[in-house]
């Protein structure tokens, strides 16, 4: 039947649906750059290569394109069911985005990134617990002291902040930009796709620092595009402007200048360098304080943190990235992305080159790179969603043409296509954002993300700061606990798996060349296991109690967990319970008396 | 003035000469303390450990005294020095207190080991624990001479006319009929518990059978440290018996926070001069931090003592009828911050407040008028719990909240500037910076 109807002439215009009209022809829907007669006489240029342009009064920018006019003023009155579905998209990312976000605790990198808020605003006595400087810049630090400022040193507040405005705010963002590339259904597929993404809603749970630099991205590559689109040089002002906001989230983000520079150099019409330095400077005066303040303050710091980032080994396999979308986002968005990279790549339109050298660039460099880490992909999902988006525009489009036959409506195969797929989407991201603390034990362990934090962290780290002395210093498996540790517990720790090379460790932890010695010289007061690193690390996991053990650790904290949740906060273990913390108390001094024998002496 | 308003002022008056509620609370407070725990160290005069320390009763100016380096701790078993009543009578001279190398010298022991003082290198923890809580300068063994004589006036109130530390004082030991703290506790009902380091090294039969009085026998010095330990009745009375327990039993119980009422801990290793170098310091941490981790630990007291002199010179002449100074360090969420208390106390003193605390019967008139530690202590638990810790292990690095404010500003000033360089640039972009000038 399906071959019936798949004959030369439909496969041709199949083939035309799907990738657009050819390169040599002008993009769908992307009108060259024009301008509407202003107050200035003269024509305004096709190309910006070689013309100046004459400084434009402000007034003649704000209506200077019928689409970005158009956009603008769609973005004010959204019609009818395109409104009703973008707010219900929002609608539904919030939930995702709020509902059950602080069933868990921070994470280790939250705890860091929270704590160095508080360390850099000066708030509670966090200063004692976090460096300033560690592996990335301060702008989410920043956010985060200054929510804590209003809310106290809170996980629940922050979490917040980051999900809405920078997590949720990516949604928005991206619809803005998808509609500006190319259309308002695009747009809306895209924001509705990012929506959902389990990947996208768990990573905007989590005060992490690729969630305000995606956001802010996002807003670069829009205003750049704008710039260009309607002829607007200050808009690569304001592209440069995001991209420093970016880089001072998470320092990968500078590749975003080289990622425009390639696009402008390849993409649109040709631009010439020299426009970008004004807009450089703005960049360099928002950029450069972090690495020169770092330098200045903390030269040997620093150089390690450079050695350390430079000489890792890989954590991971080259298929790591594939396997997180794959597990994260489901085959169907995976097709979908290589559909419309391929479409992308066939095309090659101005709008499309954008696309793919935000994917290509940063796919390329993270794919390199040694050290891979789950949330790396955030920064490019936008665009993997917008690439997916085109895809399900054009799919939809090309089988509706052959169903059109049959009084098919486009609108709503597509709707339903990319509704079906939002809906399977919801329910894997609605899963993960109910399953809470059980997250991380039903699949998430192949992938170290740490996104789900070890269950009963928390719990242990307040127990630590009501109960033991100020001054006490715990040991652990790994260090991740630890930074959690010292943002809820206000405690110092140091971990048995930090390296002794400093070449291979990260300067923000301290090792432990004998902690033996160290335990015995009451340098360490307490051990303390979590499943987690156990999982992680069977040698460290072996040692750290075979340390309980000979050192007479008495345990005086336990967390048990049944897989669903935490069922028992230092009592007795439940039945089927697994246990996920424990806490020794190690008196010192050893167990044995030691030292000579002494009769006879007074 | 009418009724009604004079009514109104004694209201008034009423109202305001009463405790508040919160005023009433205050009033109410005061040290809670419903576990003393007394750790009995070994051999020390005050000077040998704090003579060097700021603010307090210390080594003169001019005195002769070595400090601490290490150098002059030789070899195990040289170190020892004699701490018996003639020795210390002889150190003495009659209130000139400079026999104490000489009264070394003449009896075969380095005379030279005397005069050594400890400061912050050699001794941090000890002074640390000074700096934290409240150090005691003029606090006396209770009598010349060595441990049993001093631990007797410690638990009992006196020294019952036992003073030598030898096998000589073990029988009169084995009859001693006049109570100890630990039976008045436990009359009243108050648990109590003897932690003995190397307990299983006392043989409960030859204390009953006197087997320890007999020459070619090794006398346990617990028997000294904890004379109790010397009495068969401890050995046979259930009740008695089931209070000496080994030192590991105190960190159990003080993690699960079962600690009893009242706690004496006789360490091993102790801080001897002839043990084994600084692991009796290094016990004594062990000891303390597992006090100040313990659920316990707010409503906790802990006595640090030393019994003797142990040899070492001491330059206050001590008043009549008590021993050479010794340290006593008070470590409680009630001590007060940094205090050096001068009240006159001795050994008795701590019985004295045992007695008081918990109500018990006196045991004798040395107890029961010896000084109170009353200057000592403070209303209101500290905000601070800190553990007694080596520095042996770099902190996890960060940095000072001026860096970090300074840092700060300097990032909102570069923001600063470079969103008004946008916005400047926004309105009238340059041309030369535009690469649209020519």
């Amino acid at each position: 039947m399906t071959s019936n109807l798949l004959d030369d002439d439909m496969a041709l215009a199949l083939a035309d649906l799907l990738l657009g009209p050819m390169p040599t022809q002008a993009p769908a829907k992307e009108p060259e750059p024009q301008r509407e007669p202003a107050p200035e006489p003269e024509p305004l240029p096709l190309t910006i290569d070689i013309v100046v342009i004459p400084d434009p009064p402000p007034e003649v920018v704000e209506v200077p394109d019928d689409e970005f006019r158009s956009e603008s003023s769609r973005w004010r009155r959204l019609p009818g069911m395109h409104g009703v579905l973008f707010a219900l998209t929002i609608a539904v990312g919030l939930v995702l985005r709020v509902v059950n976000l602080n069933a868990v605790g921070l994470n280790s990198d939250e705890a860091v990134y929270a704590g160095q808020g508080g360390s850099l605003l000066g708030v509670s006595d966090l200063n004692e617990h976090f460096s300033i400087f560690r592996a990335h810049p301060l702008l989410l630090q920043f956010v985060s002291g200054s929510v804590f400022h209003i809310t106290g040193p809170s996980d629940h507040a922050i979490r917040l902040v980051v999900a809405v405005i920078f997590g949720l705010g990516s949604v928005v963002a991206t619809y803005r930009l998808a509609t500006l590339l190319y259309d308002r259904s695009i747009g809306l597929a895209a924001a509705a796709l990012l929506a959902v993404l389990p990947y996208h809603v768990i990573i905007s749970r989590q005060v992490l620092v690729d969630v305000p630099m995606a956001f802010f991205a996002i807003l670069g590559v829009t205003a750049a595009y704008k710039a260009v689109k309607v002829d607007d040089r200050r808009h690569l002002y304001l592209a440069f402007f995001w991209f420093a906001l970016a880089a001072i989230s998470k320092e990968v983000a500078v590749l975003l200048v080289p990622m425009l520079m390639a696009w402008l150099i390849t993409g649109p019409p040709k631009i010439k360098i020299r426009r970008l330095v004004g807009p450089s400077l703005v960049f360099a005066a928002i950029a450069v304080p972090f690495p020169l303040t770092r330098l200045i303050s903390q030269p040997g710091n620093a150089s390690q943190f450079f050695l350390w980032q430079f000489t890792r080994d890989p954590n991971h396999s080259p298929d790591y990235f594939a396997r997180v979308i794959l597990q994260f986002s489901g085959w169907s968005f995976l097709g979908l992305l290589l559909v419309g990279v391929a479409i992308l790549g066939a095309r090659r339109s101005s709008a499309d080159q954008l696309v793919l050298w935000w994917i290509g660039l940063f796919g390329l460099f993270f794919q390199f790179w040694p050290t891979k880490l789950f949330p790396y992909l955030f920064l490019i999902l936008p665009a993997m969603a917008i690439a997916a988006a085109l895809a399900a525009t054009r799919l939809v489009d090309a089988t509706t043409s052959v169903l059109r036959m049959r009084r098919a409506r486009p609108s709503r195969a597509l709707g339903t296509v990319v509704g079906a797929l939002v809906v399977s989407l919801i329910i894997s991201s609605g899963g993960i954002v109910l399953a809470g603390p059980a997250a991380e034990l039903d699949g998430f362990g192949d992938f170290d993300i740490e996104v789900q934090t070890f269950a009963g962290s928390r719990e242990f780290s307040e127990w630590a700061y009501d109960n033991t002395p100020d001054n006490s210093r715990f040991v652990t498996i790994g260090p991740s606990l630890g930074n959690i540790l010292r943002f809820y517990g206000r405690r110092d720790s140091v971990a048995l798996s930090v390296s002794t090379d400093p070449a291979k460790r990260n300067p923000a932890y301290v090792p432990l060349a004998n902690p033996n010695l160290a335990m015995r010289q009451m340098s360490v007061h307490y051990i303390v296991w979590d499943a987690y690193s156990a999982d992680r690390s069977a040698f460290y996991n072996s040692r750290l109690r075979d340390f309980a053990r000979k050192l007479g650790g008495e345990i005086v904290f336990s967390v048990y967990a049944d897989g669903e949740r935490i069922v028992s906060v230092n009592g007795p273990a439940p039945d089927g319970a697994d246990v996920r913390i424990v806490v020794w108390d190690v008196p010192g001094a050893g167990t044995t008396t030691g030292g000579s024998r002494q009769e006879g002496i007074s | 003035m009418s009724l009604p308003k004079k009514v109104l002022a004694m209201g008034v008056l009423l109202i305001g000469l009463a405790p508040s509620s919160a005023q009433a609370e205050e009033l109410q407070t005061g040290p809670v303390i419903e576990h003393v725990i007394i750790i009995v160290e070994q051999n020390h005069t005050f000077d040998s450990y704090f003579g060097t320390y700021p603010g307090v009763n210390g080594i003169p100016d001019g005195a002769t005294s070595i400090l601490y380096d290490g150098s002059v701790v030789a070899e195990a078993g040289q170190n020892n020095l004699s701490n018996g009543r003639l020795a210390a009578l002889d150190a003495h001279q009659s209130g000139a207190m400079d026999g104490f190398v000489s009264a070394q010298d003449e009896r075969g022991f380095n005379g030279e080991l005397a005069l050594v003082t400890r400061g912050r290198e050699s001794a941090p923890v000890l002074w640390d624990l000074a700096d934290e809580y409240v150090l005691f300068d003029n606090y006396y063994s209770s009598a010349f001479g060595g441990s049993l004589a001093n631990t007797l006036h410690l638990f009992t109130g006196d020294d019952h006319g036992v003073t030598a530390d030898s096998k000589d004082s073990l029988p009169a030991l084995r009859t001693l009929e006049a109570p100890t703290v630990f039976d008045r506790l436990t009359d009243a009902g108050e648990d109590w518990k003897l932690y003995v380091g190397r307990l299983d090294e006392i043989d409960p039969e030859a204390v009953i059978a006197g087997e320890y009085d007999r020459l070619d026998t090794t006398t346990p010095s617990a028997l000294y440290w904890a004379p109790m330990l010397g009495m068969p009745r401890f050995w046979t009375d259930p009740e008695l018996r089931s209070g000496l327990v080994d030192q590991e039993s105190f960190y159990r119980d003080a993690s699960s926070g079962s600690l009893p009422s009242v706690s004496v801990i006789i360490p091993q290793p102790t801080d001897h001069p002839a043990g084994a170098g600084d692991q009796g310091l290094t016990r004594l941490q062990s000891l303390l931090n597992a006090a100040i981790k313990s659920p316990n630990w707010d409503t906790t007291a802990v006595f640090v003592v030393w019994d003797d002199w142990g040899g070492f010179q001491d330059h206050v002449a001590p008043p009549t009828g008590f021993g050479f100074r010794v340290p006593l360090l008070l470590i409680s969420p009630y001590a007060r911050t940094g205090y050096v208390s001068s009240t006159e106390l001795d050994h008795t003193s701590i019985l004295n407040f045992v007695v008081d605390q918990f109500d018990l019967e006196s045991l004798t008139a040395n107890q029961a008028s010896s000084n109170t530690f009353d200057d000592a202590f403070t209303d209101q638990p500290r905000d601070d719990r800190r553990l007694a810790t080596n520095v042996l292990l770099d902190p996890t690095p960060v940095g000072t909240l001026r860096q970090n404010q300074t840092t700060a500003v300097l990032y909102l000033v570069a923001f600063g500037i470079g969103t008004i360089a946008l916005l400047a640039l926004w309105r009238r972009p340059l041309p030369l910076l535009t690469g649209d000038s020519e």
